[in-house]
């Protein structure tokens, strides 16, 4: 197990080192964040409602298109010159590399998500609440969670002719929990409600994040086999 | 199962569910009383629910084989899995326009985010990716794992879809048949949902196991076809 | 009216859909039939087969 978790970390890092080299994504999904915010300002009327008013469920939608963005290019890296099969053959078990890519992906989406809180906050006055430590836990459970079906979904795609056209089809059904109590803890957060207000929707969070991690470590096996 | 089973199998339940489904529409259109509040519409209820049972049973037929076929691999789980999946998506949809056209009826308006029928709806995506993903890989054995893959994890996450649409506020009418205080149906509105619900049931078993059948007979068909275009192998019987 | 129109409208897309899922299955069975036959292959799974050939 401990083996594991080592082994998940050597392929984060070499994702994110790769990531940081090139900063393909997370520069892809930045540009998404801020442009996808300035729209908002256009598609909604601003005399009947203030962007503000509704930042936790923009913020949240924002957050899943940018990540969509970013996770279905997780395999991309490893499509040239055969890496995935280098890949599959080192010795390596196959839950480290889900893991792995787990992990990278939660980071890149968590350093997306802070920009798109900050971008929020200066653009529409959204006024961040004092102690942060619940609206930071909220989202990096919800980053993990969408990471961990996202990596899982993005490994089938990966596979198909389709490509990543597929994976909001399969993704979007599943993230209803995750989008609906992600959006409504932060909401309250927002509104300056205390952070004891959004326990029971953490718990539920929570749930469906190691739900989604254990169905990860357990299916991921079959269909990277060849 | 063996095909002969599945044939006669197919055969003995598609007549009971036949004969139980013109008993059920005897009882819808001219037995049952009409409900007080809500008037005719409400006899659409005799095949929303039971499409409604149906298609989530068939779901966790699509799941429980799914998660076999992945463990053990064995090739007649996924065709029992496409199976349940193709009857199931057909029931989802029944679900998804007798609903509409009860709810414009019975509250004024065509689509309530009711729990229930949200869900399905989901579970019709989920059914839909279900094919997607099984049909878009240019190695057929890489899109049933691809879909088994999809029907398990689909299945691990609709309690929580469940629990997460409750929390919206329900228009629906609550649970009238499984209560623990006793069913609050008039008795013959509760003898006329039962036999509707025996009925598609039937009808969706019998369905089932043609289907699942000619899969089996397809995969086979494939076989043998390759066995006789290739000169190499050497049956009993045909040896030379 | 109207009420009558949606009971017998969600009626008729049930069996529409339900009969329509029969038809594609024995569509689908009657070409898996001529194609066994085609190769010269028994299709009833019962029968042992007189040409000594049966389905693997």
């Amino acid at each position: 197990m401990k083996g594991t978790l080592v082994l998940a970390w050597v392929v984060a890092r070499k994702d994110l080192q790769v990531e940081l080299r090139t900063r393909e994504r997370l520069a892809a999904m930045g540009a998404f964040v801020v442009l996808t915010a300035l729209l908002f300002n256009y598609a909604v009327d601003r005399t009947v409602v203030h962007p503000g008013s509704i930042a936790a469920g923009l913020i949240w939608m924002t957050l899943i298109l940018a990540g969509l963005l970013g996770l279905g290019r997780t395999f991309e890296l490893e499509k040239e010159d055969g890496a995935f099969q280098g890949l599959l053959a080192a010795p390596l078990p196959r839950e480290a590399l889900y893991l792995g890519k787990v992990l990278s992906n939660a980071v890149l989406l968590a350093i997306v998500t802070a920009l798109t809180v900050l971008v929020f906050a200066f653009f529409y006055q959204v006024v961040l609440p004092r102690n942060p430590l619940p609206l930071i836990g909220v989202l990096l459970l919800g980053v993990t969670g969408f990471s961990a079906l996202g990596t899982l979904f993005s490994g089938i795609t990966a596979g198909t002719r389709m490509g990543e056209t597929l994976l909001p089809v399969l993704l979007f059904p599943l993230l209803v929990p995750l989008v609906m109590f992600g959006a409504s803890a932060t909401a309250s957060l927002l509104g300056g409600f205390p952070a004891s207000e959004i326990f029971g929707t953490l718990r539920i969070l929570g749930a469906f994040t190691l739900i989604a991690l254990a169905a990860g470590v357990t299916l991921f096996r079959f269909i990277v086999e060849e | 199962m063996s095909l002969g089973f599945v044939k006669w199998g197919a055969l003995v339940l598609g007549l009971a569910g036949l004969a139980l489904t013109v008993l059920f529409h005897w009882q819808v259109f001219f037995w049952v009383p009409t409900e007080a509040s809500m008037g005719i519409v409400q006899r659409i209820f005799y095949i929303h629910l039971p499409a409604a049972w149906v298609a989530f049973f068939a779901f966790g037929i699509v799941a429980i084989c799914s998660a076999v076929y992945l463990w053990l691999g064995i090739e007649k789980l996924d065709h029992a899995a496409q199976a349940a999946a193709e009857g199931g998506m057909i029931f989802t949809t029944i679900v998804l326009t007798s609903g509409p056209l009860w709810a414009k009826l019975a509250w004024g308006t065509w689509w309530t985010w009711e729990p229930r029928l949200t869900l399905t709806l989901l579970l019709w995506f989920i059914y839909l990716g279900y094919f997607m993903v099984r049909n878009s890989t240019d190695v057929p054995e890489k899109g049933k794992k691809f879909a088994a893959v999809v029907g398990i994890v689909g299945a691990l996450n609709i309690p929580l879809i469940h629990l997460s649409v409750l929390w919206f506020r329900s228009l629906h009418p609550q649970p009238v048949v499984a209560r623990t205080d006793g069913p609050q149906l008039h008795p013959d509105m509760l003898t006329t949902v039962l036999t509707a619900l025996a009925a598609w049931t039937l009808v969706f078993l019998s369905l089932y196991l043609l289907r699942y059948g000619t899969a089996r007979l397809e995969a086979a068909a494939d076989r043998a076809v390759a066995a006789t275009r290739s000169p190499a192998p050497v049956r009993e019987g045909v040896a030379p | 009216m109207q009420q009558f129109w949606h009971v017998f409208i969600a009626y008729a897309v049930a069996w529409g859909l339900v009969f329509g899922w029969a038809v594609a299955i024995f569509r689908r069975m009657g070409r898996v039939e001529a194609r066994l036959r085609e190769a010269g292959l028994d299709t009833d799974p019962d029968a042992k087969g007189a040409a000594g050939r049966t389905l693997p």
